[in-house]
C-alpha cells in the first residue's frame, strides 16, 4: 500500500512538473513534433483534394461479377498533383496500389473509367468515414479515403451515393483531356515562346540557336513526351484532345519558326524557301532520333551540354546545309562527268558558247538564285570544256 | 514438316493481311492483337511463324526499312549523290504517305509504356537502320573519290533524315489522314535535298 501511494505521488510530481504548453505530450514522442500538428492532429494542412472518381467494369472475369452492376464492378481514384503528375489509388485483392503516375499512363485508367463512370468529388477533411466499418473492398476503402460514411459495399452503391452529393459532377473525358490539353500546352508555349519578337533582332545564328534552345528545354522535359506519346497513341480515341497538344504546341512552335524565316527572307539574308517546310523541317531535326529514341523508350532524356551542342550541329547545318561535305562530293561528281543533275543542263550543251541565257530556259519554279547556281556552275564549266577544245584544235 | 519457302510465303500471306488492315487502319489502329484478328489470321500461326505479336511488328518494320535503304544500297559510280537523296526521300515521302509504317509506330509507342523492350527494337530496326545506310552512303560518296574516312557522317545521316519529313513525329496530327499528292511528295523531297546541299542563308554556296 505505502508502494503504492508513493507511485501515486510520484506521477502527481511529474504531472504538476510538466509545463502547461506540454499539455499534449505523448510518452516517446519528442514535444516538437506533438506540438506541431493542425487542428486535425495532422502535422501539415492541406486542402481538400478533388479527385476523379471511377466506376468502372471489370478487365477480367470474376466469380462475383454477377452480383454486382454491369459496368460498375470496381472503383478507384486518380487526382492531379502537377501539369503531368497524377496519383492512383486503386484497391485490389491483394494490397492498395498507390502510385505516381505521367498524363499518358493515367489516360490509360480514365479511359477505363469512361468504359463505367467517372465522378468529380472533392474529399472531406477531417472526414466522416470508419475504419470500423470492416469488409475492406475498394467501395469501401474509396469511400473511406473520401472522408464519407456511406453504409455501402459495392461500387455501384458509392456510385448512387456519392451522384446524389450536391458539387459532385459526372466528368465527360474527352471534354476533360481537351480542356487539359490545351491549358497545359498553352502554358508550355507561353513559357518557351512568349519574348521570341525579340529574337529578330538578332543575326541568324544566334536566332535560331536561342529559339533552338528554348524550344528544345520544353521539346525534352519528361512532360513533354508524355503529352506527345499521349497524342499520338490515343488520337484515334480523343482527337480533339490529341489536336489541342498539336494545335497549342508543336504548330505554336512552327508558327513562330515561320515567323523568324519570313523575318529573314525578307530582310534578304535567306534564300526564297517554301517557309511552312523549312519551318517544320527545322522543329524536325532539332527532335531527330534523339527524341525517338527518349519516345520509345530507349533512353532517358540528354543533359544540357549535349543538348546545346545538338541545337548547334541542327543549326548550322539549317542555315549552311552539309557544306564542305557537299562542295567535296559536288567538285569530285563534276570532274568525274557524272550524269548531270538537271537534264536542262544537258540540253545546255547543245547551244553555242555564248549563249548564257540559262533564266530563260529553266522553268519559271525553278529560277530561284539558289537553284541556278549549280546550274549556272555546270554551264561555266561546259563552256570553259568547250572553250579549251576550241583553243586546242585552233 | 514445312520448307523454308513454304515457312516464307505463309508469312509473307500473313504480314500482306495484316498490312492491308493497318493501311485501312492507320489512323485508329493502336493494338497489334486486334488488328490481327481483324485480318482474320490465326492467333497461333503468327506465334508460330513470327515466335511473338511483337516478332511480327517488328518483321514489318524491317521490311519497311528494307524497301527504304534499297536507293542507298545500290552505291552506284555512275549517279549523283543528289539524285540518289531524292530517290531515297522519295521513297521515305511515300512510305510514310501511304504504308502502314505510321500504324506500326503508333502501335509501338503504346506499347512502349509497357516497357516490353519492343520501342528499342522499333527504333533499331527503323530510324537507326536508315540512320546507319545514310551514314554508310554518305561515307561512300566521299571514299569513292579517295578522301579519307568522313567522320561526322552519322549527325549529318541524323539530320538529313528527319529534314526529310516530320510525318514520323506526327507535328500534325492530321497527317494521319492527309494523302499527299506526288508532287507534293517530290517538290518537298526536292526542297528538303536543296536545303541539305545549300541551306537557307544567301551567299554561302
Amino acid at each position: 500500500m505505502t508502494a503504492l501511494i508513493s507511485k501515486l505521488l510520484l506521477v502527481s510530481k511529474l504531472t504538476s512538473r510538466r509545463h502547461p504548453e506540454n499539455e499534449f505530450h505523448v510518452t516517446d514522442v519528442p514535444d516538437d513534433l506533438a506540438i506541431e500538428i493542425d487542428h486535425n492532429d495532422s502535422p501539415i494542412s492541406k486542402q481538400p483534394a478533388e479527385w476523379l472518381v471511377c466506376f468502372v467494369p471489370g478487365l477480367k472475369k470474376q466469380w462475383w461479377h454477377r452480383f454486382t452492376h454491369p459496368r460498375h464492378k470496381h472503383v478507384f481514384a486518380l487526382k492531379m498533383v502537377g501539369d503531368d503528375q497524377w496519383v492512383l489509388v486503386e484497391p485490389w485483392w491483394t494490397r492498395i496500389m498507390v502510385t505516381t503516375l505521367r498524363t499518358d499512363e493515367a489516360v490509360k485508367f480514365l479511359r477505363w473509367g469512361a468504359a463505367g463512370s467517372i465522378l468529380r468529388v472533392t474529399e472531406r477533411i477531417p472526414g466522416a468515414g470508419s475504419q470500423a466499418r470492416g469488409w475492406a473492398n475498394c467501395a469501401v476503402l474509396i469511400s473511406l479515403m473520401l472522408g464519407r460514411s456511406y453504409w455501402t459495399w459495392t461500387p455501384h452503391g458509392l456510385y448512387k451515393r456519392l451522384s446524389a452529393e450536391d458539387g459532385v459532377e459526372r466528368v465527360e473525358l474527352d471534354v476533360f483531356l481537351e480542356e487539359k490539353l490545351t491549358s497545359t500546352m498553352h502554358v508550355m508555349s507561353e513559357k518557351a515562346l512568349s519574348d521570341v519578337p525579340t529574337l529578330i533582332k538578332l543575326s541568324p545564328e544566334a536566332a535560331f540557336m536561342e529559339f533552338g534552345r528554348r524550344i528544345s528545354k520544353v521539346m525534352f522535359s519528361s512532360s513533354s513526351f508524355s503529352f506527345y506519346r499521349f497524342a499520338v497513341s490515343e488520337a484515334p480515341r480523343f482527337p480533339a484532345a490529341a489536336g489541342a497538344y498539336f494545335s497549342h504546341g508543336p504548330r505554336q512552335a512552327v508558327d513562330v519558326a515561320k515567323a523568324l524565316i519570313s523575318h529573314f527572307c525578307a530582310s534578304g539574308r535567306f534564300h526564297e524557301c517554301n517557309r511552312e517546310r523549312a519551318s517544320r523541317a527545322f522543329l524536325s531535326m532539332l527532335r531527330g532520333n534523339l527524341f525517338q529514341e527518349i519516345a520509345l523508350g530507349c533512353r532517358t532524356e540528354p543533359d544540357e551540354k549535349d543538348l546545346d551542342l545538338r541545337i548547334k550541329s541542327v543549326v548550322e547545318f539549317f542555315l549552311r546545309g552539309a557544306n564542305d561535305f557537299v562542295k567535296l562530293v559536288e567538285t569530285h561528281e563534276i570532274e568525274e562527268s557524272v550524269q548531270p543533275r538537271q537534264p536542262e543542263i544537258g540540253a545546255r550543251e547543245q547551244f553555242s558558247p555564248a549563249d548564257i541565257r540559262l533564266p530563260v530556259i529553266l522553268p519559271v519554279q525553278q529560277r530561284s538564285t539558289r537553284r541556278l547556281m549549280p546550274v549556272e556552275r555546270n554551264v561555266i564549266r561546259v563552256l570553259g570544256h568547250e572553250l579549251k577544245t576550241a583553243g586546242h584544235e585552233a | 514438316m514445312s520448307s523454308p519457302a513454304h515457312i516464307s510465303d505463309a508469312k509473307e500471306e500473313i504480314i500482306s493481311r495484316v498490312a492491308d488492315v493497318l493501311c485501312q487502319e492507320r489512323a485508329t489502329a493502336t493494338n497489334i492483337e486486334s488488328v490481327v484478328y481483324k485480318a482474320a489470321v490465326d492467333r497461333d500461326a503468327v506465334i508460330a511463324k513470327f515466335g511473338s505479336m511483337h516478332g511480327l511488328l517488328l518483321e514489318m518494320v524491317s521490311n519497311l526499312s528494307d524497301e527504304l535503304i534499297q536507293p542507298l544500297e545500290q552505291q552506284s559510280m555512275d549517279r549523283t549523290m543528289r539524285d540518289v537523296l531524292i530517290e531515297f526521300g522519295i521513297q521515305l515521302a511515300h512510305t510514310y504517305a501511304t504504308s502502314h509504317l505510321i500504324a506500326l509506330y503508333r502501335i509501338t509507342l503504346s506499347e512502349a509504356t509497357r516497357h516490353s523492350g519492343i520501342g528499342r527494337d522499333f527504333f533499331e530496326r527503323g530510324p537507326a537502320r536508315l540512320t546507319a545506310c545514310l551514314a554508310r552512303y554518305f561515307e561512300f560518296s566521299v571514299r569513292r573519290f579517295g578522301k579519307v574516312r568522313f567522320s561526322d557522317a552519322r549527325r549529318l545521316a541524323d539530320n538529313f533524315l528527319y529534314l526529310l519529313g516530320d510525318t514520323l513525329e506526327f507535328s500534325d496530327w492530321m497527317t494521319t489522314t492527309r494523302v499527299a499528292t506526288a508532287k507534293d511528295c517530290r517538290d518537298a523531297v526536292i526542297e528538303a535535298v536543296d536545303l541539305f546541299y545549300y541551306g537557307l542563308v544567301k551567299g554561302e554556296q
